[in-house]
């Protein structure tokens, strides 16, 4: 193999590879990436069994070939140089001469034949999403998704693809985070649950333009990355989470008393300065309503006591309502619109924020035992 | 002074002697009347692991001809006289049978001489019989010399193991008492080998090192004088921990006992420092009133009962706790600084009004940390400060540590004035949070998180009988759990701290808790809610969870503000300290 890329190029794809090339794991092999260059591009391949990444970086092809590099060494290396182009040239054996410039390097490299494969999908469409809007929605409920691995339906991303939008929904049994977006054509309905690194890379590769294209397969799931243009960029591929998602309709209130209309960043401001006498981020605030009031109250006996006074259009009963400010905080952080509602019945059912017409996130109240 | 002969009542009850079983057994009489005649130098000389020769010397005060004559009988004593006297000894024998009961079962030689006489006078008796006694000359004090332990007792004879193991016992007897009595000098040689050779007037740690040689160099002394008891002594570093008690010595009025209660108390003063196998190393002596103990209940007299244990153990607990609380402060005084004289100057002014050690952890303490400050960019300023602008820039926030930077996402580098730790920043959090658990609690101000989701599971049925039997106490302790059908249980509350949800192996975990209390007969709920509280925290935890510096110093902040700071609450270390001079030795630069 002999190829000509641009340094800039090179470093983007093997930057995005190398999070998932993980050279820990018992298979050496995966801390390598593919590099196979083909045509006008050269492709460049990382997975951990669970994902698979596949970018493709424009380069000039001398000699066609296949092998695989250390993914962390060749990152750093990339970025260090200073010259602007690199050549790549595949000797026998996998050794791997790089020249830059006046630099020029001799790293060792194995076959690609020990390097996973990863399964084909070219044959199959999928459903169009704008990166944009699917960017969006991850970012609006992702924080919500559990750590907890003996509940491992809910250590993913519910997307559910109904008719003509897409909703997300993640939740960790404590509050939940549901949001939908539009799709451009209509698609069967199915729902998957993908799991919560695969959610973290595909975040990570989401750009403000161009689509995205979902392809489903039993227990796995595609997702084609698309510049402006329509080319293809890169490819995530994730193993899904197999079971059954909590029925979420269930646990949204289908009924609220009351509902006050909250500026975001104030309200989003106060509960971190609040939350500041916690001791511990698990630490309950109060959020209490009188007529055209809302107060956060929070205290620690050994930090310190803290209030903040928000006023506001309410007319309903006094209540006070404890909640984890850090459930508080994920879902302010994560939002974007300027205003968002606050509705509840009372101290002790679930409460829910709003923001527009697509977003929610019910969130249950603390106690004192 | 005069031995006499006790008499019928008080020798009634007297528990019945223990015959002598073994050489260490003839030791520990021996020993225990040297002692008894305020002798300040002691030494054995054995051969053939005392079943040859057995002769213990010492500087005491010796008899008369006519004490001498009757000691040897049985039942004669000059160390009580009255029925009341049983209930307050203060000697180490009491019974008058020992030198019976050894002069029965082999050749006994006692040389012995009072600081009055001029002469000496040494009895010699075989089998129990009186051969002759004779005036020799001798120092004072008194030398007994045992030969041919049980020739005249064949099956006696048969049960003594190997020659290493009687040498062992022996050794046991002779070191329990040297650690009893650190004042008095001992030495123990056998066939001309030494193996014990104690200087009298020690103090009790160089005692313990000189006898147990490589338990380990922290040791956290103890001094206290308690409602009835004083305690002085050393118990262990959790970190020298063992897997056994043998290591735990408890002298009660200079006298060696084993006692449960005492193990108990010590044990549970060392609770969530430890875990659950491991045990600390103690030495204490305890002098308490003599009519708050019972030494007549074992043949041996290695045991003791007291007349209120449960307030011995109060008492020895706290004693316990107080010593680890103060031991553990971080910084130790006597460790050299590694910190720069310049800084040191620039702060001199506080060093001298503060003593060095303790304040660490209830002021903030005026430690001055120019480069942190710069580094955290509290301080304004840029390169080196001068002596009064360090002082006068002084932030509220001064903190006695600086945090160097971290590893894996789990260790934490953290320099403090005397040298550097290494903190787990998943076992600091545990304390922390179990700390704050164990107060909320108590203080009934539980935060608890109800569930959106529910979770439920199957378990076995008897498991799950079990977990709801108990569920009123679950629930004191934030739980919330429901029946849910066949064989499935539902939680629909958990305490706020329960981060990482792992619900299910938490409530696996708690149902072996309540399986093995339930076998010990003393099961009672608080052990319940304790070790629950073990394992909510731990769960509540994260390891490999990226902090930020500004996190971990709360952290190290928070840690600080507790009385037992240095491990988590399963007993795995918190953080672990390097001074300089560790430091030093590490690099063989000592
Ligand atoms: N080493 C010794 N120095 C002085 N007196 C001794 C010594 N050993 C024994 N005696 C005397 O002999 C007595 C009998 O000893 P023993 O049979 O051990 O009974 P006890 O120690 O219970 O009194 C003691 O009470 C003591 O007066
Ligand atoms: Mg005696
Ligand atoms: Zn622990």
């Amino acid at each position: 193999m002999k190829a000509k890329c641009r340094k800039e190029d090179l470093l983007y794809g093997f930057g995005q590879v190398q999070n998932i090339a993980n050279s820990r794991t018992t298979l050496p092999i995966l801390g390598n990436v593919l590099v196979d260059a083909k045509g006008e591009e050269v492709t460049l391949t990382a997975t951990d069994l669970e994902i698979g990444i596949k970018v493709k970086i424009p380069s000039q092809i001398k000699e066609e070939g296949i092998t695989t590099l250390p993914a962390k060494k060749m990152f750093s290396l990339i970025r260090e140089l200073s010259h602007q182009d690199l050549e790549i040239e595949v000797e026998s054996n996998h050794l791997t001469n790089i020249y830059s410039g006046s630099s020029f390097f001799k790293i060792v490299g194995s076959s690609e034949l020990d390097f996973p494969k990863l399964p084909s999908f070219d044959h199959k469409k999928g459903l169009l999403l704008d990166q944009k809007s699917f960017k969006d929605l991850i970012r609006k409920t992702s924080y919500a998704i559990s750590k907890d691995e003996t509940r491992y339906v809910l250590n993913g991303l519910l997307i559910s693809f109904q008719k003509d939008k897409v909703v997300v929904v993640a939740t960790d049994g404590r509050r939940l985070a549901y949001a939908q977006g539009e799709t451009s054509q209509e698609a069967p309905e199915k729902d998957v649950i993908l799991p919560a690194k695969a959610v973290q890379e595909i975040a990570k590769l989401l750009k403000e333009e161009g689509q995205v294209e979902c392809i489903l397969f039993e227990n796995q799931a595609a997702f084609v990355f698309k510049t402006p243009s329509g080319q293809d960029e890169c490819v995530v591929i994730s193993r899904l989470i197999e079971g059954n998602f909590p029925n979420y309709k269930q646990v949204i209130p289908s009924q609220v008393k009351e509902r006050v209309v909250l500026n975001r960043e104030e309200f989003f401001s106060a509960v971190r300065r609040v939350s500041v006498v916690t001791h511990e981020k698990s630490s309950l605030i109060k959020v209490a309503l009188k007529k055209n009031l809302l107060t956060l109250t929070a205290q620690t006996p050994e930090v310190g006591e803290a209030k903040e006074e928000i006023p506001l259009a309410y007319e309903g009963e006094e209540v006070a309502i404890a909640f984890n400010p850090s459930y508080l905080i994920d879902v302010l952080r994560n939002l974007e619109e300027e205003e968002v509602t606050f509705e509840f019945n009372d101290s002790l059912s679930p409460g829910m924020i709003r923001s527009g017409n697509s977003f929610l996130y019910v969130i249950m109240p603390m106690r004192i035992a | 002074m005069n031995i006499h002969i006790l008499d019928e009542e008080i020798i009634k009850r007297i528990a019945a002697g223990e015959v002598v079983e073994r050489p260490a057994s003839v030791v520990k009489e021996l020993v225990e009347n040297a002692l008894d005649a305020r002798a300040k130098k002691i030494s054995l000389e054995l051969r053939g692991a005392g079943r040859l020769l057995i002769r213990l010397g010492d500087d005491g005060m010796g008899m008369e001809k006519e004490d001498l004559l009757i000691s040897v009988q049985r039942h004669t004593t000059s160390k009580i006289q009255r029925v009341e006297d049983m209930d307050a000894i203060t000697s180490l024998g009491f019974r008058g049978e020992a030198l019976y009961s050894i002069a029965a079962v082999s050749r006994m030689e006692i040389t012995t001489r009072t600081k009055d006489s001029v002469v000496a006078h040494r009895l010699r008796v075989e089998g129990g019989k009186v051969l002759d006694c004779l005036e020799v000359g001798a120092p004072v004090g008194t030398t007994v010399e045992i030969r041919d332990l049980f020739w005249n007792t064949p099956a006696r004879l048969k049960f003594l193991k190997s020659p290493q193991t009687e040498l062992n016992h022996v050794f046991e007897v002779m070191a329990h008492h040297a650690l009893a009595r650190s004042d008095v000098g001992f030495q123990l040689r056998e066939c001309e080998r030494s193996l014990m050779d104690v200087a009298p007037n020690q103090d009790l740690l160089s005692r313990i090192k000189n006898i147990y040689q490589g338990l380990g160099e922290e040791w956290m002394g103890l001094d206290f004088k308690g409602e009835t008891l004083q305690v002085k002594g050393y118990v262990s570093h959790p970190k020298m921990a063992r897997g056994d008690r043998s290591y735990q010595f408890f002298f009660v009025n200079g006298r060696p006992v084993k006692s449960p209660a005492l193990s108990y108390a010590l044990e549970a003063s060392f609770h969530s420092l430890l875990p659950e196998a491991k045990r600390p190393l103690a030495f204490l002596l305890i002098q308490i009133d003599p009519r708050e103990v019972d030494v007549n209940v074992h043949p041996a007299k290695r045991e003791v009962r007291f007349k209120s244990p449960s307030i011995v153990q109060d008492q020895l607990r706290e004693a316990v706790r107080r010593a680890l609380s103060i031991s553990y402060a971080p910084s130790s005084p006597s460790t050299p600084s590694v910190w720069p004289d310049r800084v040191r100057e620039a702060v001199g002014t506080y060093f001298q009004s503060q003593s060095h050690s303790s304040e660490m952890k209830e002021s903030p303490a005026p430690r001055l940390w120019v480069k942190s400050m710069d580094r955290h960019g509290s301080g304004k300023s840029e390169g080196a400060l001068s002596q009064e602008a360090a002082l006068e820039n002084f932030p509220q926030r001064v903190r006695s540590f600086r945090v160097l930077g971290c590893f894996d996402d789990l260790y934490w580098v953290i320099e403090w004035e005397d040298g550097l730790s290494l903190m787990d920043q998943h076992a600091a959090h545990e304390r922390v949070l179990y700390e704050k658990y164990l107060k909320d609690w108590r203080s009934r101000k539980l935060e608890v998180q109800p569930l959106l989701l529910p979770t439920n599971f199957e378990l076995a049925r008897e498991d799950h009988g079990l977990l709801l039997e108990h569920q009123g106490l679950l629930k004191n302790l934030g739980f919330g759990l429901e029946e849910f059908g066949d064989g499935a249980l539902l939680i629909n509350q958990v305490p706020s701290y329960c981060q990482t949800q792992q619900l299910k192996e938490l409530i696996l975990d708690i149902l072996d808790d309540l399986k093995t209390l339930r076998k010990t007969f003393s099961f009672n709920e608080s052990q319940l809610e304790e070790k629950i509280m073990l394992r909510a925290c731990k769960s509540a935890v994260k390891a490999h969870d990226t902090m930020t510096s500004e996190e971990i110093e709360r952290l190290v902040d928070d840690l600080l503000t507790l009385e037992l700071p240095y491990t988590c609450p399963h007993g795995r270390p918190t953080l672990i300290k390097f001074t300089a001079n560790d430091l030093a030795k590490m690099f063989k630069r000592k």
